[in-house]
């Protein structure tokens, strides 16, 4: 005991760290795991019923078990605040709300017709919502997407947030995060791009009504917890049934038979991705962008999109007629900015390398080898006239909008800083300083490799 | 006497430029100048390394005095008790802003229900242990982490050149503008005039000081660096993000997909947080010492735990007031003890200098 004492004394930090175990080790041992007291939320929706929100978490519960496995449930609350309907969600769950892993957060279109960053507000600054999420938008309730998400994922292994991650990387060029949006919310022009996820019902509508058909049944108001299921790490059965299940109800759906293809079809509601997104200006939906405007969107920016370019009625030396399809392989682009007697001038210098990926031809057969067609002349002044068209018709959406997506402010004020603020200052509407820009594309179209 | 060597005082004062500097400051110095904060930051700095100059004259003049004895021979014993008793206040709220800046990040990260009494109970005792075993095993446990905290620090700005960052607009903010985010936030700096406190312990040969400069060149590039590289990521959205070192990793979503690697700023963290208190607590214990010399360090520390609960744990209470507190009277003291008192110091010992010259003369 002597020993015991002395050692104390001459270690006093020994007797603080038994202190801190014996405070702590009952704690520990007796506290009940977080899972309890915490749900995890992958995916957050947000709608507006007239003047009431509905807030709904995708909520993921783990359960010990020998193989791995999980059960996902949606979850929602109402409540004249955001706040409040979070507050109701978790009266319903019994727990808290952990947002950390949250990868995706939806809102109904019609929570874009007026400023959404006032909803998300309470979410981001209160309950730690990451500025990472993909931010999408969706034609029904976010709820229902919510639920044909966990089935999509049980269905087909393919997750909400990676569907929109392939669009960010592929098709917008920039990213579709929350903080992306923000980014675009914040700057002088106020305007952001999200993304656009469609979600079709059994009977191939589109409304914007709630009490969807899901898995789950039909919706019940207030607080209600739906959809719990369990997905199991060995789902190669579950895969095949999935796709069966794609087949058979993509018979019934009366959408096209493209559509069919693009839409991940679960039960009796399908998510289609088309790639769209949704252009904001001040947080609000101003105009639904398609894939030929990002497209557009995309031309001006350095890095590589999936961007395919059809031309019809090109005349070929044994086809007269013929439709054809290229792939943008390459791109160089070089912006160059400039005033000229006090107007400013957006130059944009594009050099593309195509490939020539299709031959619709109205013969029977292709008598000329794809991977060998050089680009005529005629080839070349058709693309150029597409690529142009298409070019406008996207200024066009983003004059009327006044929302610059495409970074002419930022290249102004980076270059011709002191001109720009000047012309600026002219305009009775500095807002609306894209319709006094002129626009010089300058295409230079060449065969891949 | 048990003294540090140069590289471990290069090494303190490479931890104390990182220190309030890498987390919540990016983000409130954008909100007041933009991106043009860097110019206010570069401003601050320049004197700091005009300070540091002054600190390696005041120890080649006075090789094995302590601060309260340099002063008291030129200023009188009241004066000195003054001056040491401003630095023991500094570096009292110093170590409170710094758990606080440190809280905030854990909090956001970590825990997020409040745990304010279950860190300072996990924290101070090591910290009170660190400070209890003295200088020396302070500096040899910074001299072994410093590699780490370096490789932590690089690994996270090497991450944020994976996404997509752009350089961000300069000269937006007024010159008033600059100038008044460096004033409101000078709280934040100065954490190295703790080697004024520690300067009879430190052991310099000639031409040692360069080693001391090279630290702090380290400590300055990394700090400018962040902010570069923060403002770069997030521009317009720089004022939202409380977390600039954890951030340039966390809200990358390629990384995402692959884990969490924000674990790696949080070790970075946790450990240039834990030995910045140190290195505070220990400034405020040796100011103690100084000013009551019949009491010893262990006093020192109990009467500094006291201090900070009652302090922190009841007046204060919270960490946004700590923030607060810091940027509206704090800045106040800054001043004094950032500026004046080395102003004065240096002119004291141009005094001195003079004399001994007129003496030499006569």
């Amino acid at each position: 005991m002597k020993k015991v004492i002395n050692a104390i004394k001459k270690y006093p930090f020994i007797l603080i760290l038994v202190l801190i175990l014996v405070v702590f080790t009952p704690y520990s041992l007796f506290s009940p795991g977080q899972s309890r007291k915490r749900a995890v939320v992958i995916a957050i929706g947000l709608d507006k019923i007239e003047n009431e929100y509905e807030i709904s978490f995708l909520t993921f519960i783990p359960s010990p078990n020998q193989e791995f496995q999980q059960s996902n449930s949606v979850v929602s609350g109402k409540g004249s605040s955001v706040s409040e309907a979070v507050l109701d969600a978790q009266l319903t769950l019994g727990k808290d709300i952990g947002l950390s892993h949250a990868k995706t957060t939806v809102v109904n279109e019609r929570m874009l017709e007026e400023d959404i960053s006032s909803s998300l507000d309470y979410l981001m600054r209160v309950v730690s919502l990451p500025e990472n999420t993909v931010f999408v938008c969706t034609n029904t309730t976010a709820k229902e997407l919510l639920m044909a998400t966990d089935s999509l994922e049980q269905n087909l292994g393919l997750k909400l947030d990676q569907l929109v991650s392939y669009n960010a990387n592929e098709v917008y060029i920039t990213d579709t995060s929350l903080e992306a949006f923000y980014k675009g919310y914040y700057s002088p022009t106020k305007s952001s791009l999200i993304g656009y996820i469609e979600h079709v019902k059994e009977d191939g509508s589109q409304s914007e009504q709630g009490g969807g058909q899901n898995q789950s049944g039909s919706q019940s108001s207030g607080c209600s917890q739906e959809t719990s299921q369990s997905t199991s790490s060995q789902g190669g059965q579950q895969g095949g049934a999935g796709s069966s299940e794609q087949n058979s109800s993509a018979g019934s759906s009366g959408q096209s038979e493209n559509e069919k293809q693009r839409g991940s079809l679960q039960g009796q509601s399908q998510i289609l991705n088309k790639g769209d997104a949704v252009l904001l200006r001040d947080g609000q939906k101003v105009a639904l962008l398609d894939v030929d405007n990002l497209n557009s969107i995309n031309l001006l920016s350095t890095k590589r999109s999936l961007d395919s370019i059809t031309i019809s009625d090109v005349q070929t030396e044994d086809e007269k007629n013929v439709d054809m399809t290229f792939l943008v392989k390459n791109k160089v682009v070089s912006i160059k900015t400039d005033f000229q007697n006090n107007i400013p001038l957006f130059v944009a210098n594009i050099n593309l390398g195509v490939q020539l990926s299709e031959i619709d031809t109205k013969a029977q057969k292709v008598k000329q080898n794809v991977q060998n067609t050089q680009i005529t002349e005629e080839i070349a002044k058709k693309l150029e006239q597409k690529i142009k068209s298409e070019f406008s018709q996207m200024l066009q959406i983003i004059r009327e909008n006044k929302a610059d997506v495409i970074g002419v402010y930022d290249s102004f004020f980076t270059h011709n800083r002191k001109e720009f603020l000047k012309f600026l200052s002219s305009l009775d509407d500095r807002e609306n300083f894209l319709n006094h820009v002129v626009f010089m594309l300058n295409l230079k179209i060449q065969q891949d490799g | 006497m048990k003294t540090i060597s140069a590289r471990q005082t290069g090494i303190i004062v490479f931890l104390t430029i990182l220190a309030n500097k890498i987390l919540v400051l990016p983000s409130v110095m954008y909100e007041q100048s933009k991106a043009d904060s860097i110019f206010a930051l570069i401003a601050i700095f320049s004197f700091e390394l005009l300070v540091l100059t002054i600190f390696l004259q005041v120890k080649k003049a006075h090789p094995d005095q302590n601060l309260k004895e340099i002063l008291k021979q030129k200023v009188g014993a009241v004066v000195a008790k003054i001056v040491i008793f401003a630095f023991l206040v500094f570096f009292l709220f110093k170590t409170m802003l710094t758990y606080s800046v440190l809280y905030i990040y854990l909090k956001d990260l970590v825990y997020q229900d409040e745990f304010g009494f279950l860190a300072l109970v996990c924290l101070f005792p090591v910290v009170n242990h660190a400070v209890v075993c003295g200088l020396r095993a302070m500096g040899r446990t910074f001299e072994l982490f410093y590699y780490i905290v370096l490789v932590g620090v690089l690994f996270c700005l090497g991450i944020a050149f994976f996404t997509d960052i752009s350089m961000p607009n300069f000269f937006v903010a007024s010159p008033t503008e600059i100038l008044n985010s460096g004033f409101t936030h000078i709280f934040a700096f100065g954490d190295y005039l703790a080697l004024f406190l520690f300067i009879d312990k430190i052991k310099l040969r000639k031409g040692e000081g360069k080693k001391i400069f090279f630290f702090a060149f380290v400590g300055i590039f990394l700090v400018l660096s962040i902010f570069v590289v923060f403002y770069s990521k997030y521009q317009v959205t720089a004022f939202m993000h409380n977390n600039a070192l954890a951030d340039l990793l966390i809200f990358s979503v390629q990384f995402n997909a692959i884990g969490r690697l924000d674990i790696i700023a949080m070790l970075t963290i946790m450990t240039l947080g834990l030995f910045q208190l140190e290195i505070f607590q220990a400034a405020f214990c040796e100011s103690f010492v100084q000013v009551f010399e019949k009491l010893s360090i262990k006093y020192a520390v109990a009467v500094f735990d006291v201090l900070f609960f009652v302090i922190y744990l009841v007046i204060i209470k919270k960490y946004e007031i700590m923030l607060s507190f810091a940027t509206d009277y704090l800045i106040y003291l800054a001043i004094l003890t950032n500026v004046v008192l080395p102003i004065l110091i240096y002119a004291l010992g141009h005094k001195h200098k003079k004399e001994l010259s007129n003496e030499k003369s006569d």
